[in-house]
């Protein structure tokens, strides 16, 4: 899964240790999370999202365009 | 998000991953040690060190990362046992076909002598499933944190 996350940090001037103060991860979580090694669960996407001000699929791409129901 | 006094800090949740490396080092010292003669102070040094990380890994609170890594590590050191009883069983096997074919070519039970005991005995050994079990899991740790883990 595609992320944002390394940009938006970068943006910030954030270092990866810092953000994961943030979040209450670890800086290898952010690490992995950023080169796509781990997709976060859930509740810490939310986390990021909030951090942001920015919704989950603003940060996070799939890949998938459209809906699965459509 | 609510405020937790004993939430660990980053620096405490970073420490925690080398913490696994240092676990594979030290697994790998005492397997290492069980065939080849070292000090005997750094066996004990590493003995208490794995036991440690072992059980800090296994109840410490860690994040959402480290516990997907801990579980593939689980994981590893479950098919670690899972083949180490399947070696077992498969030479366990051996030996009953062996005696039973013994007997059916005639030979007298009480005479029949064991075929290969010896060399397989190893794997009664409880202290060299555990070093291999854990190092099982530091392995398949330290593998997920290098590949791609979820």
């Amino acid at each position: 899964m595609n992320n944002r996350l390394r940009v938006l940090r970068a943006e910030r001037g954030w270092s990866q240790a810092e953000l994961g103060a943030q979040l209450s991860v670890s800086r290898q979580a952010v690490n992995a999370i950023e080169t796509g090694k781990y997709d976060p669960s859930l509740p810490l996407a939310f986390r990021i999202g909030r951090l942001f001000g920015l919704a989950i699929e603003d940060i996070f791409d799939d890949g998938h365009t459209g809906t699965d129901n459509g | 998000m609510a405020y937790d006094p004993l939430a660990p800090t980053e620096q405490g949740q970073a420490n925690a991953f080398r913490g696994a490396w240092i676990g594979l080092v030290t697994t790998l010292v005492l397997i290492l040690a069980y065939f080849l003669p070292v000090w005997p102070w750094v066996e004990t040094i590493c003995l208490a060190a794995t036991a440690l990380l072992a059980m800090f890994m296994l109840t410490g609170r860690h994040d959402d990362y480290f516990n997907v890594l801990r579980e593939i590590g689980m994981r590893w050191a479950m098919a670690t046992i899972g083949l180490w009883l399947f070696a077992h069983a498969f030479f366990a096997v051996g030996e009953i076909a062996y005696k039973v074919g013994s007997f059916a070519a005639g030979a007298r039970p009480d005479i029949i002598a064991p075929k290969q005991a010896a060399p397989f005995n190893f794997l009664r050994d409880a202290y060299l499933l555990a070093i291999v079990s854990s190092l099982g899991f530091f392995a398949g740790f330290a593998f997920a944190r290098v590949r791609r883990a979820a």
